[in-house]
């Protein structure tokens, strides 16, 4: 079974945050293998082996997605919502990383199963030290259960 | 006959005036009705113009963040990765640049709190206040390290308050005396009573009192951000933190010859309080 040790699904739409997001991982050497999606539901696509992410059935998940909230076509909660819903995805770690600080998108994503929820800092010092955080945290300390792959398309 | 003719003419005035009393009656009713609904309408008004300010501000600063974070981000990587191509001027621009976005970082911060501080209900619960200076004290240790600094902390009352946000107003008042007062050998913090209001006294810099209704506005500044860094916007919260709780603060001082703050915190603004009071002092 190919094991995608480190590898993180990031779903973000803004091209310089996605930049920036990957510069702070890279520059941390957590992680070798990060995978970008633009939209929500892109990110379903992938993550539940549809449409042009057909191929992917029996690819095993990513260990981490980060999912951004502001999202074009399906927004982040919904896509979160699905995520935890579907029994073959509802083990994988899902961190939402997002510039909101409403009160009600913290509580919808903790009521929808987050694992985690970050706030993204103006400060990009800080901002890469909350990734490098959050990285080794998801991807070296916390354990989850074997890799697995979704073994039909949802 | 006269006597009938009299009672007959008495009847008649008394009738004449009872009819205008009853018309007076209804006119000032109908007066009254017109202004009850002048009022409701006003209030109605004034609370969706308060409303509407309030998401205005706050969809404002935070989707300013978003560009603010991208030029924070790639002014950092440029920085520290491209700095060998750059000359000193050029570093001290970019420096410029990083010192503007990090400023407006906080100013957003702060505007993003204080929309959300008008659109929050108040969490009341008894609050013992001393304890909670003292815990403040505590974490402004850091602060104040290398300097003398002497606090002085009398009692205090028990409150019927919102404790976070009262932790704020004292947080502010606080960290602005120790900012305040850099310099002082010794500096001198005093947090009390007197009669009802509770005071937060320095002995540090002051300022003119002729500029003291200008202090709590939001982004007013009486020193340059040079001398003392800060947003303008710690005392414009403080104070509206205290309107919401019914109370208010005023403030004492002379140039050179430090500041005292006076504040209450009155009776907590119930759900059907207008918010009109509170409004005519927003940003």
């Amino acid at each position: 079974m190919l094991l995608r040790e480190n590898e993180i699904l990031l779903v973000e739409d803004n091209d310089a945050d996605v930049e920036l997001t990957l510069l702070a991982l890279r520059g941390e050497n957590i992680c070798n293998q990060i995978h970008v999606v633009r939209d929500g539901a892109e990110a379903l696509d992938f993550l539940l082996c549809r449409g042009e992410y057909a191929s992917r059935v029996g690819v095993p998940l990513p260990k981490l997605v980060l999912l951004d909230l502001k999202l074009p076509k399906v927004d982040g909660l919904e896509v979160l919502r699905q995520l935890k819903r579907n029994p073959q995805t509802r083990v994988m770690p899902v961190v939402i990383l997002t510039a909101s600080r409403e009160e009600s998108d913290l509580l919808n994503s903790y009521q929808l199963g987050t694992n985690s929820y970050i706030q993204k800092p103006v400060d990009f010092s800080q901002f890469r030290e909350r990734v490098k955080q959050l990285g080794l945290y998801w991807l070296v300390v916390n354990q989850v259960p074997e890799a697995r792959a979704v073994e039909s398309a949802a | 006959m006269v006597e009938l003719a009299s009672t007959l003419a008495h009847g008649i005035l008394a009738l004449r005036a009872h009819r205008e009393r009853d018309r007076a009656a209804a006119e000032l009713r109908e007066l009254n009705a017109t202004l009850e609904r002048r009022v409701a309408e006003r209030t109605a008004a004034l609370a969706a113009s308060t409303e509407e300010m309030e998401s205005f501000t706050y969809s404002v600063s935070h989707d300013l963040r978003a560009p603010l974070r991208h030029i924070d981000g790639f002014s950092k990587v440029l920085l520290e990765q491209c700095s060998g191509q750059l000359d000193d001027l050029g570093r001290h621009y970019l420096e410029r640049v990083r010192n503007g976005t990090q400023q407006m970082g906080e100013l957003v911060d702060d505007l993003l709190n204080l929309s959300r501080l008008g659109r929050q209900a108040l969490q009341l619960r008894p609050a013992a206040l001393r304890p909670m200076v003292e815990k403040l004290v505590d974490e402004l240790q850091p602060e104040t390290a290398g300097r003398r600094l002497e606090w002085h902390v009398g009692a205090l009352p028990r409150v019927e308050c919102d404790p976070g946000l009262i932790r704020q107003v004292l947080f502010n008042l606080l960290s602005n005396a120790v900012k305040f007062t850099r310099g002082r050998d010794p500096a001198i913090i005093e947090v009390g009573m007197r009669g009802d209001e509770i005071l937060v006294r320095d002995n540090g810099v002051g300022f003119d009192p002729q500029y003291a209704n200008k202090l709590f506005g939001v982004f007013q500044r009486l020193h340059r951000s040079e001398e003392f860094p800060g947003t303008g916007v710690g005392l414009a919260t403080v104070r509206r933190i205290l309107r919401k709780h019914g109370g208010d603060i005023r403030v004492e001082a002379g140039l050179d010859r430090g500041a005292t703050f006076y504040f209450t915190l009155g009776r907590p603004e119930t759900a059907s309080g207008s918010p009109a009071t509170e409004e005519s002092h927003a940003a």
